[in-house]
């Protein structure tokens, strides 16, 4: 594991407010990524727009294309993907598992009624 | 997050915990991504990302509402205990190894250019509800890290 030299301001995103109250306009929400994981399907019987790391990463995928790594369509940018996991001690002094895949998007993207934005999206 | 004692890391533990934030959606549509929401996704300030692309790094520091499901069938179906508030400290870096690919996905309707990563993550949850939390600790596991540029839907045609 490295720590990277590249650095970023912590900043806080509120997420309860009423969604016209923080800004979220329905003109820049952006359309679902097309398709669904197969895995997810055959696992919790729903179709799910979204592909696991293991179906989206190059590097590692034991299938024959890659999956969209994204989880918003129509886009052009950069999108970060890590997944990981381990063991740690939570606020009741008990060891539990943890796992995570947290993903960045940050570009452009063309919003439900096609008209070009640029914003940031992260999936937890 | 899942008891350790039940063995190394499977989907299929007990899940205790699950932090996310919801499914993206216009109102008054629900957050829920069987209402055309976007799965576990969330807007972020653009200064809350930075990339290097080329040499691989990248980074994703932000601080995070979010709500507690318990485990990902909840999350999902919406059939389970009512959702609590919670948030996350999120510090994920990305360090390139030199590895690139690129890749075209007609059928997938994607062209993507990838860096593959190392990674160092702190994610920090915490239940606001109950004022449960949990850390990321340094000993952990990286299963997948890359960066990528990536061009699809009408960008991609």
């Amino acid at each position: 594991m490295v720590t990277g030299a590249a650095a970023g301001a912590a900043v806080t995103v509120p997420l309860w407010a009423d969604a016209a109250e923080a800004g979220i306009r329905p003109s820049r929400v952006p359309k679902q990524v097309e398709g669904f994981s197969p895995l997810l399907l055959d696992g919790l019987g729903v179709e799910v727009p979204f592909f696991l790391p293991i179906e989206v990463d190059p590097f590692v995928t034991p299938f024959d294309q890659p999956a969209n790594p994204l989880t918003i369509g129509d886009f052009n940018g950069d999108v970060g993907v890590v997944e990981a996991d381990g063991v740690s001690t939570d606020s009741d002094g008990v060891e539990r598992r943890w796992a995570c895949d947290v993903r960045f998007m940050d570009g452009v993207y063309r919003d439900r009624n096609d008209k070009l934005k640029r914003a940031a999206f992260a999936f937890y | 997050m899942v008891d350790p004692g039940l063995g190394p890391f499977d989907p299929g533990q007990v899940q205790i915990h699950d932090f996310n934030p919801g499914d993206l959606n216009d109102p008054p549509e629900d957050d829920w991504f069987q209402q055309g929401g976007l799965f576990w996704t969330a807007n972020v300030p653009r200064r809350s990302v930075s990339v290097r692309s080329g040499r691989g790094d990248a980074s994703f520091h932000v601080q995070q509402d979010l709500f507690d499901f318990f485990d990902v069938p909840n999350s999902v179906f919406r059939n389970g205990p009512p959702r609590h508030h919670a948030r996350a400290e999120v510090r994920i870096d990305w360090h390139g190894t030199g590895d690139r690919l690129r890749i075209r996905n007609r059928d997938a309707g994607f062209f993507a250019r990838y860096e593959r990563t190392e990674a160092n993550v702190f994610w920090r949850g915490e239940n606001l509800d109950t004022g449960y939390s949990l850390a990321t600790a340094d000993d952990q596991v990286i299963t997948s890290a890359f960066i990528a540029r990536v061009r699809s839907g009408s960008f991609f045609r």
